[in-house]
């Protein structure tokens, strides 16, 4: 794996362990305020740790995995991220993509965009490209 | 949790970063970088041990989930970036470094 794929894996572990501590004090905690908002935070944190998991193996299968991941991140920040503006009363307390990541320096938005283009850029006929 | 030894530490893992950076730049500075990424892990091991001793002496942070949270980020944060097993370059210690600080940073405010 080069050095630019070894980085982008480790900025999504930390955005797995981020969004994953976070959901789970939340939910542990604070479920009853607003469910929907740590809910979507529970979600974020699977979807990051998929995605680096995948993006750190080779073959096809985990090349998969790894588009899927980055669409769905990517759809899930934008999406949340529209919500949370235009309908603010849906998330009394923010999630990770809420406001399009601005409370992670808007890094949840970027890391698809750029996991996607490290894909892109990888190609798929050969896995040991990423291994090498 | 001492604050001087906590923002001791979070200098320290700010100079890792840049020593990495340097390394990854290709400075022969790669040995220092190593070097000091291991120090580091040790030294944040030590800030946690003592804030969770004064944790066990009775006091309470305002959010005792999340105060916790960030102390188990800071100690597993640099072995799950640095994988077991994987080839570790030095933009991931250098992002390893910096995050880490960050979270201590974290875990300071928290105290209260």
């Amino acid at each position: 794996m080069t050095e630019s794929g070894r980085l982008l894996v480790g900025v999504y572990a930390v955005f797995a362990v981020a969004a994953g501590a976070r959901s789970i004090v939340q939910i542990a905690t604070r479920w009853h305020v607003a469910p929907l908002a740590y809910l979507l935070s529970l979600v974020s944190a699977v979807v990051y740790v998929v995605a680096t998991l995948a993006l750190r193996r080779t073959g096809p299968v985990a090349r998969r995995v790894a588009i899927a991941a980055c669409t769905f991140e990517l759809v899930g920040v934008l999406a949340v991220g529209t919500l949370s503006v235009t309908r603010p009363e849906l998330f009394p307390d923010q999630t990770v993509w809420s406001a399009f990541g601005q409370g992670y320096g808007f890094v949840p938005l970027v890391l698809p965009v750029l996991g996607l283009l490290w894909l892109a850029k990888v190609p798929s006929d050969s896995p040991s490209s990423r291994s090498a | 949790m001492n604050p001087t030894l906590t923002t001791a530490v979070v200098l320290y893992l700010g100079l890792v970063a840049l020593v990495a950076l340097a390394a990854a730049a290709n400075a022969p500075v790669q040995a220092a970088a190593r070097s000091g990424n291991v120090v580091g892990r040790v030294c944040v091991a030590v800030v946690v041990a003592v804030d969770l001793v004064s944790l066990l002496r009775g006091h309470r942070p305002v959010d005792l989930a999340t105060h916790l949270g960030y102390a188990a980020a800071a100690v597993a944060l640099p072995f799950i970036l640095t994988w077991p097993g994987a080839r570790t370059s030095y933009l991931l210690i250098a992002l390893s470094a910096a995050v880490t600080a960050v979270v201590l940073v974290r875990l300071g405010q928290t105290w209260a």
